[in-house]
């Protein structure tokens, strides 16, 4: 779709298209929704003002995309250094709806995919929910075909592990 | 590229994570947010000018075409003698009258740094040069008190009268054996050292019985 629009259509109509998603998108990597929010609302900030450069929708959304994933990382390091030195809490209590089996593997499988490192997270969330190609993980997370390959195939390689243990 | 085995957890994987993200509802003022978080930015980098931009452009146009103003007045001195005098001088081109009136040596004055010069051929300002009665071009002007005025060597023509260039003047010569000279100070800002006063205009045909210093600009 071919549209003329000014910065602040497009992060209108972004917003109303892509918002959700990016949001869940985030929140798989960050594993928390407010601060998901947040980065996607930082991202569509950074878009508006580098709107100039961009243009075009597709762009924009690949823009978008990768800000998230690349704002994502920044908030995992910080958290990553705060955990460090933040006094262990005890650990969450499982909540009533885990009672289901659906849930129980769902959880397990969300569980192991924290577990695993960053990129490798990364790549398996773009790849298994954003359904996104290769060429658009690569491009999204700033490194080669090859890389990505890399990281799915020991991503999922970790996480079948973790899952056939339990 | 995807093995098999790989598919059974990929689809596990796949359902897990859309049931994950299923649960996520973003809140509804997401735009409100962005679009405050954007003005915030705005003017954060612009500050008070980016609410002001209705009358920031036409006070830079004004800025910019007083620069211009001042750019040209400065660079064409023509120009500034005419918007500070109301006309343009007649020998405007060359400078040559207007330089002895601007110099602060008008009107046969002497030079503030005192009253004699060390150069013999230094030049005070010819104040007129007019045809005499005889045809001879007459130089008038002053020298300062204890030198001898020595009027510039005419260029004879063959077929005309004697012609005096308008580059002639009036050349001063100290007396032999006369006292020591100072050499005048530029500008005029340095007060005199002696309080004498201005020597009145010499003859109108200074005699010179010595051999006379002509400018450098001047033929023979």
């Amino acid at each position: 779709m071919a549209v003329a629009w000014d910065a602040d259509q497009a992060v209108t109509a972004l917003y109303s298209a892509h918002y959700r998603s990016l949001v869940r998108l985030a929140t798989l990597l960050v594993r928390d929704v407010a601060t998901a929010e947040e980065v996607v609302q930082d991202a569509f900030v950074a878009m508006h003002g580098a709107w100039r450069r961009l243009r075009e929708p597709d762009k924009a959304l690949s823009y978008l995309r990768q800000s998230v994933v690349n704002r994502s990382r920044s908030v995992l390091r910080h958290r990553a250094v705060v955990e460090k030195y933040a006094p262990k809490g005890l650990p969450d209590a499982p909540s009533a709806e885990n009672g289901a089996i659906v849930e129980l593997e769902r959880s397990a499988v969300v569980k192991a995919l924290g577990a695993l490192p960053n990129r490798q997270r990364e790549a398996l969330v773009l790849r298994y929910y954003g359904d996104l190609s290769e060429a658009e993980i690569a491009k999204t997370m700033g490194i080669s075909r090859g890389a990505v390959k890399s990281h799915t195939a020991r991503g999922m390689a970790a996480l079948r592990s973790v899952l056939e243990q339990q | 590229m995807t093995q098999p085995f790989d598919d059974e957890y990929g689809d596990r994987l796949r359902r897990a994570l859309h049931a994950e993200a299923e649960a996520v509802t973003p809140s509804a003022e997401g735009l409100e947010r962005i679009r405050a978080k954007i003005n915030q930015r705005h003017e954060r980098r612009f500050g008070v000018f980016s609410l002001s931009a209705s009358w920031l452009r036409p006070l830079a146009a004004v800025a910019a075409a007083a620069v211009v103003c001042v750019v040209a007045l400065s660079v064409t001195p023509g120009l500034a003698n005419f918007v500070q005098t109301g006309h343009f001088s007649p020998d405007s081109g060359g400078h040559k009258g207007n330089s002895a009136a601007t110099d602060g040596h008008s009107q046969g004055q002497p030079p503030p740094g005192g009253p004699s010069t060390p150069n013999p051929s230094s030049s005070p300002s010819p104040t007129s040069i007019h045809p005499s009665d005889s045809g001879k071009h007459v130089v008038t002007g002053t020298c300062p008190p204890g030198e001898t005025t020595v009027t510039p060597t005419a260029t004879p023509t063959p077929d005309g009268p004697v012609h005096v260039g308008p580059s002639a003047r009036v050349t001063c010569q100290a007396p032999p054996g006369g006292g020591t000279t100072t050499p005048p100070s530029s500008g005029g800002t340095t007060p005199p050292t002696e309080s004498s006063p201005p020597a009145a205009p010499s003859s109108d045909q200074p005699t010179s019985d010595s051999a006379p210093t002509t400018a450098p600009n001047q033929s023979p």
